[in-house]
């Protein structure tokens, strides 16, 4: 024990060494409130992003009359579909996105592991889903909207559309599952062994 | 200065209860924290990343800390937590402040008795660095003097199960630290 007591003394002797001593505590806290603020922001535009979206529907809706159910359907499906992506939005971000770090470290990695599986399901399971699910019901709105249109304007619509969605949307799609498998991937597994050697113990000292 | 506290915007005095509490924080916690930032990741660059980290998370969590544990044990708590979530791949924001840019290894000149102790202080991180990385936890926080009683709340195990961790990285570590 002396030894360890001894060691304890070295340990203590290591101390952080930041350059500016005056003023330093004051432009951290400046710069936390910095970071803080451009967190909220982030998230304010993106459902910025959605409210746009869902006037433009409900204009869309209200305004355009005299065409068939199938119009007026695939509008509606669109809305839900944009809805329910919005509230799996703001349940990752309000539940999941600042996990309480004041927990303790079994219940914490615990929790933090559901996020990161959650996060991934999102990513790998429900996006792509939710393209071709977009890209089907853009199909019958393009049907309906643009069946009194020439030829070029519809294949041209279609191209866009079907271009925007599986191009743009894959692509992007496939740059964030890569950067979530380079950065969540780690972390994961860092936890699951913390997770695990904690409650292994535990099962086999009771 | 009831009448001043009564006056003021709900915000504000949360904003100034987290300031105050903020300010304890650095200074009776910055060398733990750093300390256990350095046992997790021997690298000091990615120490001061880690430890910038751990501050901006201890801000945030600020706001929720009701007193319900001591702050000395919701400081570990956060600082082990987010010790368990840095990610070395992630951008890192600016760093919050600049720290000196020296070698882990500096010897003050002139001054033998320094000398050693900076010595074994490397010698004990080189150890440390060593172990796996739930022991390099456990070390840190037994080296910070605390009592199983305390490692048992913050990590949220039983004290049993403290104890017999414990024992084995503190005989790793020792067999380590004699055998050079």
């Amino acid at each position: 024990m002396d030894e360890l007591k001894s060691l304890a003394n070295d340990w203590k002797n290591i101390k952080e060494s930041a350059e500016e001593k005056s003023g330093a505590e004051e432009s951290l806290i400046q710069k936390l409130i910095k970071i803080q603020r451009r967190f909220i922001f982030q998230n304010l535009m993106m459902s910025i992003a959605f409210a746009v979206t869902f006037v433009v529907l409900a204009l869309i809706r209200i305004n355009i009359s005299n065409q068939s159910p199938q119009f007026y359907h695939s509008i509606d499906a669109m809305f839900i579909l944009l809805i329910l992506t919005l509230a799996l939005f703001w349940y990752k971000i309000l539940f999941w996105r600042r996990p309480d770090y004041s927990a303790d470290v079994h219940t914490f990695s615990n929790t933090v592991l559901k996020k990161l599986k959650f996060s991934l399901w999102l990513n790998r399971v429900y996006m792509p889903v939710y393209l071709v699910l977009l890209a089907f019901i853009l199909t019958f709105y393009l049907m309906e909207a643009l069946k009194d249109a020439s030829l070029v304007f519809t294949l041209t619509a279609y191209g866009l559309t079907y271009g925007w969605l599986f191009g743009m949307g894959g692509y992007m799609q496939h740059k964030r599952k890569r950067k979530l498998q380079k950065e969540l991937q780690p972390l994961i597994d860092q936890l699951k062994a913390v997770a695990s050697e904690l409650a292994f113990e535990e099962e086999n000292l009771e | 200065m009831l009448f001043y506290l009564f006056h003021l915007p709900p915000v504000t005095i949360k904003m100034e209860r987290r300031e105050k509490l903020f300010r304890q924080v650095l200074d009776k916690h910055k060398d733990k924290i750093y300390r256990l930032c350095s046992a997790w990741l021997y690298d000091k660059q990615y120490t001061d990343d880690l430890f910038h980290d751990v501050l901006i998370n201890i801000w945030n969590g600020l706001d929720r800390f009701k007193g319900r544990s001591t702050l000395n044990t919701w400081v570990y708590r956060v600082t082990v937590n987010s010790i368990i979530t840095y990610n070395k791949s992630r951008n890192k924001e600016k760093r919050l402040f600049t720290s000196l840019a020296e070698k882990d290894e500096v010897a003050v000149p002139g001054d033998n008795e320094e000398m050693s102790k900076q010595q074994r202080i490397n010698r004990l991180r080189a150890c440390i660095a060593r172990l796996n990385q739930q022991e390099r936890l456990l070390m840190s926080l037994v080296l910070e003097e605390m009592s199983y009683a305390e490692i048992s709340e913050i990590l949220g195990i039983t004290v049993n199960h403290v104890g017999v961790k414990i024992n084995r990285a503190r005989k790793k570590l020792m067999r380590l630290y004699k055998n050079g």
